[in-house]
């Protein structure tokens, strides 16, 4: 399961995360966990990167991910990843602090 | 839906393009000063005759339109800043057209300009929005590159496009671009081997997909029809204009712009259809955009801008003339000023006042806009139907 912010009013889910519901509009919103599988949209291999800090681990594996929750989000893939592939998506924060999500086969 | 005012008596002269440079030293206020004096230069009129100014800009810190009234001494009684990007072109037009119709304004300047120095692209994507912050940059900071790789992707995925497909366009837009001193990139020739060999960037694209950032402006007025008649400026009329924002918002990958959910429209306030169009001025800051723009202004269905690429020729000299100044993607991108590129080069082809080659004939244009990667996709779309009037 995945943390994903929620409207305890509608029920919709959302991400990236908003200060009130985008559907409702309402404040009432709280972090739900929510099923981590899903299917992968499309793949692209990074071999630029804007910051330093991703230099030295180029090239990177970033896809676009379908989950069956109902949200999409980009992602950390791996170098075999294709579009169609099932996967599960974890959380998990980044050097920064900065929560990433990354698909693993299924 | 009531209908939608026409745009009747509306004016669009005096297309301006501050020669590109790769990097600069000076600041943005510079890039549109520059402009703005050559729109006086070309227009005859003097400075105080501007009451109305539409200024857009990406280096200019926290300063908008008002903080340039104050740079050039202008008391305008209208303004409007366009913090939109690529769609920025036609969001300038639309306001300043009804600022005309209005009588809230004689004549508006519009005008995108932006600097450009190693340091401020990499400032820009940075604190580009908080959505890209949380949900984009985290991913290796590839920038728009990495957002328009996985829309590229899908898109070959889903409807069987292939590189050389986009290829077509790159190569096309190199071939426009030869003639205009203005395209940084127009004296490098470009062939379909040279972009398929070119190294990647955030695949599937490769080095030619990708625009080159620089410094430039681009300017345009809008006055009354009457008034540009009185100049003796060739002039051109609207005749329809879209925009929409944030469209189709539950596409998981975008695969289709707001020009979708209005073309219908803007082909029926104009009175025609695509098959009129002369020659096609669209956002190009990646090929996917321009084969998806194709697509929903109505130039084939949605998925089979593979096929017309492989079928009809975009070149100047082609039976589809799309952007034949070379767009972005030969010319550079010059911040805000690429938003306002399409307008400005749609009515250099339909007033017979090009910079390179021009369309035989040209009397009818379309230019469409881009703008603003917030998130995964840009948000703000708009299109604009331009016709030549007196000469």
């Amino acid at each position: 399961m995945i943390d994903v912010q929620s409207c305890q009013t509608c029920g919709q889910l959302q991400y990236p995360r908003r200060d009130v519901c985008r559907n409702c509009l309402s404040d009432d919103l709280v972090d739900s966990a929510v099923v981590d599988t899903g299917t992968i949209l499309a793949v692209s291999t990074l071999w630029r990167s804007n910051e330093p800090r991703f230099a030295s681990k180029l090239p990177l594996y970033i896809a676009k991910a379908d989950l069956d929750c109902g949200i999409h989000v980009i992602c950390f893939a791996a170098a075999d990843m294709k579009a169609g592939d099932k996967v599960r998506v974890s959380g998990k924060l980044d050097e920064t602090g900065q929560k990433i999500w990354i698909a693993h086969s299924l | 839906m009531t209908s939608v005012q026409d745009f009747a008596g509306v004016a669009v002269a005096v297309p301006v393009t501050v020669p590109y440079s790769r990097f600069s030293d000076r600041a943005a206020p510079w890039w549109i000063g520059s402009a703005l004096r050559e729109l006086l230069k070309r227009s005859g009129l003097r400075k105080e005759e501007i009451d109305g100014l539409a200024a857009t800009s990406f280096t200019m810190g926290n300063d908008t339109t008002v903080a340039l009234t104050e740079h050039f001494d202008m008391s305008p009684r209208w303004i409007e800043w366009l913090p939109t990007g690529g769609a920025s072109g036609v969001m300038a037009l639309r306001r300043a057209a009804r600022a005309i119709q209005s009588g809230d304004a004689n004549v508006v300047a519009c005008i995108a300009g932006d600097t450009a120095n190693p340091e401020s692209f990499s400032k820009l994507v940075a604190n580009f929005s908080r959505f890209s912050d949380e949900a984009a940059r985290p991913y290796g900071a590839p920038g728009p590159n990495g957002i328009f790789a996985l829309i590229t992707a899908n898109y070959m995925q889903r409807f069987g496009a292939t590189r050389a497909d986009f290829g077509a366009i790159a190569v096309a837009q190199r071939a426009n671009a030869q003639g205009n001193a203005n395209a940084l990139l127009g004296s490098k020739p470009l062939d379909l081997d040279g972009y398929l060999a070119a190294p990647p960037i955030a695949e599937p694209l490769h080095l030619f997909d990708c625009v080159m950032p620089c410094a430039g402006a681009e300017a345009f007025l809008v006055m009354s029809q009457e008034k540009a008649a009185s100049l003796g400026l060739p002039h051109a009329i609207i005749k329809g204009a879209i925009e929409r924002h944030n469209a189709f918002f539950s596409d998981p990958v975008a695969t289709r712009g707001g020009w979708l959910q209005d073309r219908d429209q803007l082909y029926a306030q104009a009175g025609l259809g695509p098959n009129e169009v002369d020659c096609v001025q669209v956002y190009d800051d990646y090929p996917v955009i321009v084969a998806m723009q194709l697509e929903d202004l109505g130039f084939c269905d949605k998925g089979e801008a593979p096929q017309l690429l492989r079928s009809r020729s975009l070149r100047v000299d082609g039976d589809l003339p799309v952007n034949t100044c070379g767009g972005q993607l030969s010319c550079g991108q010059a911040g805000a000023a690429g938003g306002f590129l399409p307008v400005v080069e749609a009515l250099r082809q339909i007033t017979g006042q090009t910079l390179g080659h021009r369309v035989a004939d040209a009397h009818i244009a379309l230019a469409s806009g881009y703008g603003m990667v917030v998130h995964d996709r840009c948000l703000a779309t708009g299109a604009v139907i331009l016709e030549g009037a007196g000469r």
